[in-house]
């Protein structure tokens, strides 16, 4: 993957020479990750804790970033980006004697490449539809803390990382205005692969459910809707 | 003054102008790390009272408490509302001893103890009931003290005399002074084991049907919380009476007796008389009244042998009679008649 990535790079320098645009953009919008192995794990805590307590966030969509450089052809483009996303979840429990919580941090750092294909234009609007794939660098963080009384009974905090590997298609509707071009893009991401969470610095210490014992994976997959601001650098002659 | 020029480094038409403006956007993205502040408040009831302690089987309104040898020292606790979490106990201001329980009920073993007098100190903790996460963890509670004069008795267990009361055997032990007594129970040896004859409240207790035959009882203490405790037991001898043989010239020959200790437990006797010259066979005999105590004897010439065969025969109740083993209640005697 590392040499894919880094044979784009020098495609996209030096196709410059010969491309009809070159473009760099920044993406973001939401991403709705199912993470359905975490969840379990975050039910599973909530019932082994003595007292009431509640999932008050649970790994709900949010923003990510992707900035990105592509070769641009009339009717193709190919590029190479990265995105970074982020979610989590909280169990907590509060009272005057005391607060309980449990954070769980998700991070996703993924490097890859892309494919757009032009279909159909209306008005000024061109409608794409892209492929992407490459790495999911997957970091956990899970915090424990129990206080009461004014004392701390219990402040753990575990990391955790996995890699994995998405494809993700999609759709976008482009809109150019002068040397920029405004998107509205979707898609929906699949993560492959079966990296599972594993402690930081002993991979053989697997974050696992409690009930089947088997080993959690992140989760990535979901539906994500972006927007996006393209900038030509290099324009055809 | 020397200026610094920014210069970048790509040098394409209208760059600067493009990346500054895709900058801008960036410093206008949302926080790129998700975090939440989102907490549950919990629904808890801080102005709880406290609960009404009860003792359900150890009395409370007693100072002193006496604990037999190593038997563990049973308490049981009620509570009016809040759930008991647990009590410690500490014995002469030593460390104290935590026990946990969620039924109140508390077992304090007393084998380390050296025997004599004591000062045990209880502290029983309840839920506060707020149902706040202290409360659920058991930082949260409130809390009962109660002292009591502790007197550990090592050498409880004895071994009973034979003692007769108005023609019954009567067994005396030594009271069980707590108030969680339910009753002694007495048991007798028959046969093979061990088997009730009898309960009492009192620690006396009256065998109105042992005539002297001999035996082992065993007294055993029942308390209210279940336990069985080894009191002590009484091995008796056998007591049968005497039979001697006696000549009133001119009367006849007799054999007699005295009268049984046991009188009122026996309801008369059994005898047989054996002649052991002629080998005849025995001539029994019966008598109805524990008072007859003297036989005539008959069909004997000078310097024959007989032998008496004399059985206390109990009253109605008595185990051993009543499974057929006589000769615990026999006494045997040769006699040499001479007119």
């Amino acid at each position: 993957m590392k040499k894919v990535f880094l044979s784009l790079v020098i495609l996209i320098s030096t196709g410059s020479l010969w491309s009809q645009e070159v473009k760099t953009g920044i993406q973001y919008g939401i991403a709705f990750s199912s993470m359905e192995e975490l969840r379990v794990l975050d039910l599973q805590i909530k019932a082994t804790i003595p007292f009431s307590t509640k999932i008050v966030a649970d790994f709900p969509g949010y923003w990510y970033y992707k900035p990105m450089i592509k070769l641009a052809y009339k009717k193709f483009s190919v590029g190479i980006e990265y995105t970074f996303n982020s979610t989590g979840s909280r169990i907590s429990g509060k009272d005057y004697s005391g607060e309980y919580l449990l954070d769980m941090r998700i991070r996703r750092n993924s490097p890859g490449i892309f494919a757009e294909y032009y279909l159909h234009s209306f008005k000024n609007f061109g409608i794409w539809i892209s492929s992407s794939g490459g790495i999911l660098f997957t970091s956990l963080t899970l915090k424990q803390d129990l206080s009461v009384i004014n004392t701390s009974l219990t402040n753990n905090s575990f990391s955790f990382k996995a890699k994995n590997y998405f494809f993700q298609p999609g759709a976008k509707l482009v809109y150019p205005w002068h040397s920029f071009d405004f998107e509205f893009n979707a898609g929906y991401l699949i993560e492959l692969g079966s990296g599972a969470l594993h402690e930081e610095k002993d991979s053989r210490q697997l974050l696992v459910n409690m009930v089947s014992d088997e080993p959690i994976k992140p989760g990535w997959n979901g539906f994500i809707l972006g927007f996006t601001i393209n900038y030509t650098l290099k324009k055809s002659k | 003054m020397n200026k610094i020029k920014l210069v970048l480094p790509l040098a394409l038409p209208g760059i600067k102008t493009g990346i500054f403006s895709l900058f801008t956007a960036l410093l206008f993205l949302p926080s790129c790390e998700y975090d939440t502040d989102q907490v549950y408040n919990r629904t808890v009831d801080k102005n709880t009272t406290a609960p009404v302690i009860g003792m359900v089987e150890l009395h409370l309104e007693g100072d002193t408490v006496y604990v037999y040898g190593s038997t563990d020292f049973n308490f049981s606790f009620t509570s009016s509302d809040q759930e008991i979490i647990g009590a410690g106990f500490s014995v002469d201001g030593a460390d104290s001893l935590f026990v946990q329980s969620d039924n109140g009920q508390f077992r304090y073993r007393t084998a380390y103890l050296t025997p004599g007098q004591h000062t045990l100190k209880l502290d029983l903790y309840t839920h506060s009931g707020s149902s706040s996460i202290a409360d659920i963890l058991n930082y949260e509670s409130y809390q009962f003290s109660k002292t009591w004069v502790l007197i550990l008795v090592n050498d409880y267990y004895t071994y009973y005399e034979e003692n007769v009361s108005n023609g019954y055997l009567k067994l005396i032990f030594p009271k069980y002074r707590n108030p969680d007594l339910t009753e002694y129970v007495i048991s007798r040896f028959i046969i093979d084991s061990f088997r009730e004859v009898g309960r009492v409240t009192i620690p006396e207790f009256t065998d109105s049907t042992y005539v002297g035959e001999g035996g082992s009882y065993r007294v055993q203490v029942n308390t209210s919380s279940g336990d069985r405790i080894s009191w002590g037991e009484a091995n008796l001898n056998s007591d049968l009476p005497q039979v001697r043989y006696y000549n009133i010239p001119g009367s006849g020959n007799f054999v007699t007796w005295d009268r049984s200790k046991f009188f009122n437990a026996a309801s008369g006797y059994y005898a047989e008389i054996t002649n052991m010259n002629n080998n005849l066979g025995a001539i029994p005999t019966k008598l109805n009244s524990s008072a007859d105590t003297i036989l005539s004897l008959t069909g004997f010439q000078n310097g024959e042998v007989g032998l008496i065969k004399l059985r206390v025969v109990p009253k109605k109740g008595n185990l051993v009679y009543t499974v057929g083993y006589y000769p615990s209640f026999e006494r045997y005697q040769y006699f040499t008649v001479t007119n």
